[in-house]
């Protein structure tokens, strides 16, 4: 495990561009002052790894959809048709979301944890942050597996392509409004930086809290009476269904009658489920990237108890071999279903701390960004920006 | 495969450029930032331009990219490698002494005659002189009607125009952050979704 150590950036400047989360409670730096280093190869590794597993889970939801295994996934029943709808139709474009993966340093292998594919994070650390440490400490910018920013920006501009109303010369501009609750700069400014990838890809953009956005039989409008045809929402289906099922049903109407496009798209939710990874093994059985996971706890090796959409390290248990527990986290996911995966080794630096690898993924692999902790990880986990190794080219 | 990072990194989008110029800019004249300190920079955006200039002979450059984005500002690359980032401020007063210059692709110069001069009422038109190569400027002149018309649609949404003219630009400084909407009547909207939630809910993103 090889880490450079960096000056880290003053938080000044992070106000400034609108990072305002660079410090967990407790006064502890969010972001680490510390950069991973990882060789071009390992880099092109996770890379190749993100770009072959999307392959396999967009098999996987077809196998989900073709067999109605949505309960197996714990899917609430108010929200199969619209994964239907979206699923059936391509202009439900998947714009980003980020695999979560075990190993690739260290010559340990590459393994699947999951996939944030609904409503991801470190959206902003990935595709600024670490690219500002980087400059700030004079280092090549380009050394880093980054194009998070114009990859997203790309998909726009894909996503409009893609609709026979907004595609062509004198098409209308399409309008997209972005919405997260009302409850913390993390979200919402990750949310305005997306906001921002779309403005520049030629969107007519708008920003409303999700409480102020307008639903009528119509469409989707800000508080205004504007109307949008996409909505980008940082608002996890699950909770839709869950929270404001009547607003489960009214989107599922506006699906119905071509009225607006989510994103990310309904379907992201069968991706988001943890239940898919039982999918996975199941279609795909020891495929070197994946990890072995049941419904039931595994039997003669150590495995990880997840809960099928739960967040953030939350309601996590490690258990040993015979079932013990060696570690533990709680929170508010107890009701859904649980999964058991296989344990994987994570890269170690030389303080204990192990390092879990994220990679976006927006119609193509395009930003790798690290957590790290010692034990379970978490939301307080701190984030590490990455650098190609000197001496280790682009092959 | 593809290059991993980003060749031309800094103005990949105005926040780069913004950051870019933090991280750089001691003596630079400081950075403003809309919105003041009381509030979330995020919020307040306006319509501008991004552009790189590359110097193509001593003190001669071209327009090598150019974009709308809600940040304006411009990044020079010298012929002896390095660069620089200039913020507003300076590219205004730059566009103004054009006049003065004595290169006949002075940055001033170079500037007025492109997109970010044509949105501050400089020409009428980008003159394809001042771009590096004819994709540069054909990509200009595709980005200039979507923008204008993204701001007419805009101007046309809100129900007035919005616009802020200054040095007798057409859209610079147009905001779009705390516009005031004009109101419409509300019908069988149905609105309030989660707004039983509070800020005791943790982030929503994993």
């Amino acid at each position: 495990m090889h880490t450079l150590p960096v000056n880290p950036i003053p938080p000044s400047i992070f106000e400034q561009v609108g990072f305002y989360w660079y410090q967990s409670p407790g006064d502890l730096d969010y972001v680490a002052d510390e950069l991973v280093q990882v060789t071009a190869g390992e880099g092109e590794a996770f890379y190749r790894a993100a770009e072959e597993l999307y392959g396999m889970y967009v098999q996987a939801a077809q196998h989900v959809i073709d067999q109605k295994l949505f309960e197996l996934l714990d899917i609430p029943e108010n929200l199969v048709e619209m994964i239907r709808l979206s699923w059936e139709d391509d202009r439900h474009f998947h714009l980003l979301g980020r695999f979560d993966l075990a190993g690739g340093l260290d010559g340990i292998p590459i393994k699947l944890i999951e996939f944030n594919a609904d409503t991801p994070s470190t959206i902003f650390e990935t595709a600024l942050i670490q690219w500002m440490i980087l400059r700030h400490n004079g280092l090549d910018e380009e050394r880093q597996f980054n194009r998070l920013y114009e990859t997203v920006q790309e998909s726009f501009i894909r996503t409009r392509n893609i609709h026979p109303a907004f595609a062509g010369a004198d098409a209308p501009i399409p309008c997209v409004l972005f919405s997260c609750l009302d409850m913390g700069l993390e979200d919402e400014n990750t949310t305005r930086l997306l906001e921002e990838m779309a403005y520049e890809a030629g969107f007519i953009t708008g920003f409303e809290y999700a409480h102020d956005v307008c639903f009528d039989e119509e469409g989707i409008s800000n508080h205004a009476g504007d109307r949008f045809d996409f909505w980008y929402k940082l608002l996890p289906y699950e909770y839709i269904a869950m929270e404001e099922p009547e607003l489960a049903e009214l989107l599922t109407g506006l699906l119905r009658r071509d009225k607006v496009i989510l994103m990310n798209p309904p379907y992201s939710l069968l991706f988001q489920s943890k239940g898919i990874l039982k999918v996975l093994w199941d279609l795909f059985p020891g495929h070197p990237l994946l990890l072995e996971t049941s419904f039931e706890p595994l039997r003669g090796t150590s495995c990880v108890e997840k809960k099928t959409f739960s967040r953030e390290g939350d309601n996590v248990r490690i258990l040993d071999k015979a079932g013990n527990e060696l570690d533990r986290r709680d929170g508010d996911y107890v009701s859904y279903r649980s999964i058991f995966q296989e344990f994987a080794d994570l890269p170690t630096d030389g303080e204990g701390r192990l390092y879990q690898a994220g990679v976006f993924f927006s119609w193509e692999p395009c930003g790798l960004g690290f957590r790290r902790e010692k034990g379970i990880i978490h939301n307080l986990s701190q984030f590490a920006g990455h650098t190609i190794r000197a001496g280790f080219p682009e092959s | 495969m593809k290059q991993p990072g980003r060749k031309s990194r800094m103005i990949a989008g105005g926040v780069f450029f913004l950051a870019h110029t933090l991280l750089t800019g001691c003596d630079e004249a400081p950075v403003t930032t809309t919105g003041g300190t009381d509030g979330n920079v995020m919020q307040e955006r306006k319509a501008g331009v991004m552009t790189e200039l590359e110097e193509t002979a001593p003190g001669d450059y071209k327009i090598m990219r150019e974009y709308p984005s809600s940040t304006t500002g411009v990044v020079v690359k010298r012929r002896d490698g390095t660069s620089e980032t200039l913020p507003e401020d300076k590219v205004r007063g730059l566009m103004d002494g054009a006049g003065q210059e004595r290169n006949m692709l002075g940055m001033g110069t170079v500037l007025s005659a492109g997109l970010l001069g044509y949105m501050m009422g400089k020409n009428t038109s980008p003159n394809p002189f001042v771009y590096g190569n004819e994709a540069v400027y054909q990509q200009s002149l595709a980005s200039r009607l979507p923008l204008e018309e993204r701001l007419k649609e805009e101007e046309r949404r809100t129900g007035s125009p919005r616009s802020s003219y200054w040095y007798g630009s057409r859209y610079y400084g147009y905001s779009y952050g705390n516009r005031n909407y004009a109101s419409s009547s509300p019908g069988a909207r149905k609105t309030g979704f989660f707004s039983r939630m509070t800020s005791s809910f943790r982030s929503f993103s994993g």
